[in-house]
């Protein structure tokens, strides 16, 4: 993989952030974009590029990915739940 | 049974002291390859011998075994056991060596009480075991479903867990054994991406316990498989292993199943790639390379051979019309598919809400909660400041990218990219040696990846009691949907939703009879000229329920419950 300079790869970063938040809201309801994991994970990569490593990016990062969590678990938890015939 | 037990353990000495002359032949283990070349080499001769033996009619527990005691003897002669340690595995620590007991413990519970139970497999792919264990070698009966040609790689290792004993009751280790190679591959390359043991273990893990991945190990698909040789081709490569294994393991995939094939775009990447960066892989005897490489792809390229030969086209049935066809697979590449798929991934079936998890991963990616919470964020992370992530992570992108392209996009498509998710778990691991906050949250993802694979979906708790209850020698998923059969033999009507690997019994003791008929008098003729008096039926479309109908509208059938029928007494 060539390896490319720090700021073409910090242009690169953003624009393919910004195409997909763009892809995102074409596609989704206003109401979901909220909880849309592709629209969340771009904007935290636009983010990313902006910032410096950091204990607030550590922060951002956990936070983030604690957000997913919760949905991903919203989701699917209540399938679990029911196989374990724990709901019905 | 004494001795099949012998013949087993006999033939898999024979076998692991081979794999482990060729590894010492190979060369030194690498920092964390050491098991998965091993699993790899295993892999690689017992899918020869099974080959060998299933052509030449010689698939016969005796044989095997006296073919193992002699490999045995022979490789204690050359001195193959001597200075004999197990694979190089560094310890992980007390906790991750408990939770991977634990994984074990529970994956062996579920082959013992499991029994096959899932559509694809009942109706395609072991059906051709079945057969093939009867008759002692391969057959040209192989089912009624139209996808029996497939290749059959996966088969061979399955055949290789049922043929000594004449019994399917450890029918699902063979697909455990290759969810330890994938969390060997994936342990493999943590610690080529310079990972210490733990974390590399911890990495491990986490791909072993991707929902729709683990589900595969026990429900006799060969998608599971596929992507576990995928994911070692690529820690072969980023190890520098010998080129000659490389080809080897694609030959190997090859034959598992064609998806493989997609991926190789991105796998040749990542070689291109890492001999720039890395240099050449680690030189190994050149007569060893060719004979490796030579095995894996006649291992792989038989499948293909054999449907060029007998249907002229060597990805039969693919490539006719899919128009009218319910089981139609994509035969080339589709932009329309790609995208399709991607939207899919992307806005839906990623979060895993539309189904609980199974093998199938019905409408889901299956992925669960460690690549969708954790894996993307970290690899963004992580792909700012290491190279060989973002190079490791560009090329499953590119596989998996070729994946979608070439799929169709039906409710179960994802099962195809099970690969993908290690990179993603590489990549948590990787994050979580910096930070406590994503370590917490990666296991609690992980705990609840093993909390829901439990048990898949279509195989319910209640249905895993129903198995548990009948004992191992009679344990069937027959009676989870049918009433129960007996008697020596049967003939079986339908398509492809005919579950007839059912019929033949664990034990293979039931003969079944297939009945390609075009009328309900035709379909009785054919059952008296077999000497068969009970029908399994299950029509897959509106001819075949009219042929039925019309054998029981003149008296000739008589409905017995379910999907069985028997010739009425005076026929």
């Amino acid at each position: 993989m060539p390896e490319l300079r720090p700021a073409v790869r910090q242009t690169i970063g953003i624009a393919a952030g910004l195409l997909v938040i763009l892809w995102r809201i074409l596609v989704v309801t206003p109401s979901e974009l909220w909880r849309d994991w592709a629209l969340l994970l771009a904007v935290f990569q636009v983010v990313l590029c902006f910032r410096r490593e950091s204990g607030s990016t550590s922060s951002l990062t956990a936070a983030t990915m604690a957000f997913l969590l919760g949905l991903y678990l919203a989701g699917q938890a209540p399938h679990v739940l029911a196989m374990l015939g724990l709901a019905s | 049974m004494i001795l099949s037990l012998l013949g087993f353990i006999v033939a898999n000495g024979a076998v692991a002291l081979a794999a482990r002359r060729f590894q010492r032949a190979l060369g030194p283990d690498g920092p964390g390859t050491g098991l998965l070349v091993f699993l790899l080499l295993r892999v690689l001769l017992i899918s020869s011998i099974m080959l060998f033996t299933g052509v030449a009619h010689l698939l016969r527990p005796w044989v095997l075994g006296a073919a193992g005691l002699a490999g045995l003897i022979l490789m204690v002669a050359l001195g193959a056991h001597r200075g004999l340690r197990p694979p190089a595995f560094a310890r992980p620590g007390r906790l991750l060596t408990l939770a991977a007991v634990v994984v074990g413990v529970r994956l062996l519970l579920q082959v013992w009480f499991y029994a096959p139970h899932l559509g694809d497999p009942l109706a395609y792919h072991l059906p051709k075991i079945a057969e093939w264990v009867q008759a002692g070698g391969f057959t040209r009966e192989m089912g009624l479903h139209p996808h029996a040609t497939f290749p059959a790689g996966f088969e061979l290792i399955e055949t290789w867990w049922v043929v000594f004993f004449h019994h399917d009751v450890l029918i699902e280790m063979a697909g455990v054994e290759f969810l330890v190679l994938a969390a060997a591959a994936t342990y493999s390359m943590a610690r080529s991406l310079s990972m210490p043991p733990p974390w590399a273990f911890f990495a491990a893990l986490l791909y072993a316990l991707i929902p729709g991945l683990h589900l595969t190990a026990t429900s006799c698909l060969n998608d599971g498989p596929a992507a576990a040789l995928v994911v070692a081709s690529a820690a072969v490569i980023i190890a520098r292993l010998p080129d000659g294994l490389l080809l080897m393991t694609a030959g190997l995939g090859l034959g598992i199943k064609p998806t493989y094939g997609f991926t190789l775009p991105g796998l040749i990447l990542l070689r291109v790639w890492t001999h720039r960066v890395s240099g050449p892989p680690m030189p190994a005897p050149l007569r060893l390379g060719v004979a490796l490489a030579s095995m894996g792809l006649v291992a792989g390229g038989y499948w293909y051979a054999r449907n060029g030969i007998e249907f002229g086209n060597p990805f039969h049935p693919l490539g006719g019309t899919p128009d009218g066809n319910p089981v139609a697979v994509q035969f080339g590449p589709s932009l329309r598919s790609f995208w399709l798929n991607l939207s899919d991934l992307v806005g839906v079936r990623a979060y895993d809400h539309r189904a609980p998890y199974g093998a199938n991963v019905d409408h889901s990616a299956g992925w669960g909660p460690v690549p969708f919470a954790c894996g993307v964020v970290a690899l963004l992370v992580g792909a700012r400041t290491q190279e060989p992530l973002r190079r490791l992570a560009a090329a499953f992108a590119v596989s998996l990218a070729c994946c979608l392209l070439f799929v169709r996009n039906d409710p179960w498509c994802l099962k195809y990219v099970f690969f993908f998710p290690a990179v993603l778990c590489l990549a948590t691991a990787s994050l979580s040696q910096t930070s406590p906050a994503v370590l917490g949250i990666a296991t609690a993802a992980l705990m609840f990846s093993f909390v829901g694979t439990m048990s898949p979906y279509d195989l319910s708790l209640d249905g895993v009691r129903v198995l548990a209850s009948q004992g191992w020698r009679g344990r069937t998923a027959l009676l989870l949907s049918e009433p129960p059969l007996r008697g020596p033999e049967v003939a079986c009507f339908g398509g492809f939703r005919a579950n007839s690997y059912l019929l033949y019994g664990p034990d293979f003791s039931r003969r079944v009879a297939y009945l390609r008929v075009a009328s309900g008098a035709a379909l009785m003729e054919e059952m008296a000229a077999e000497g068969v008096r009970i029908l399994y039926a299950v029509p897959e479309d509106d001819a075949q329920r009219g042929i039925l109908e019309a054998a029981i509208r003149t008296g000739g059938l008589v409905h017995l419950g379910g999907s069985f029928y028997e010739l009425s007494p005076e026929d």
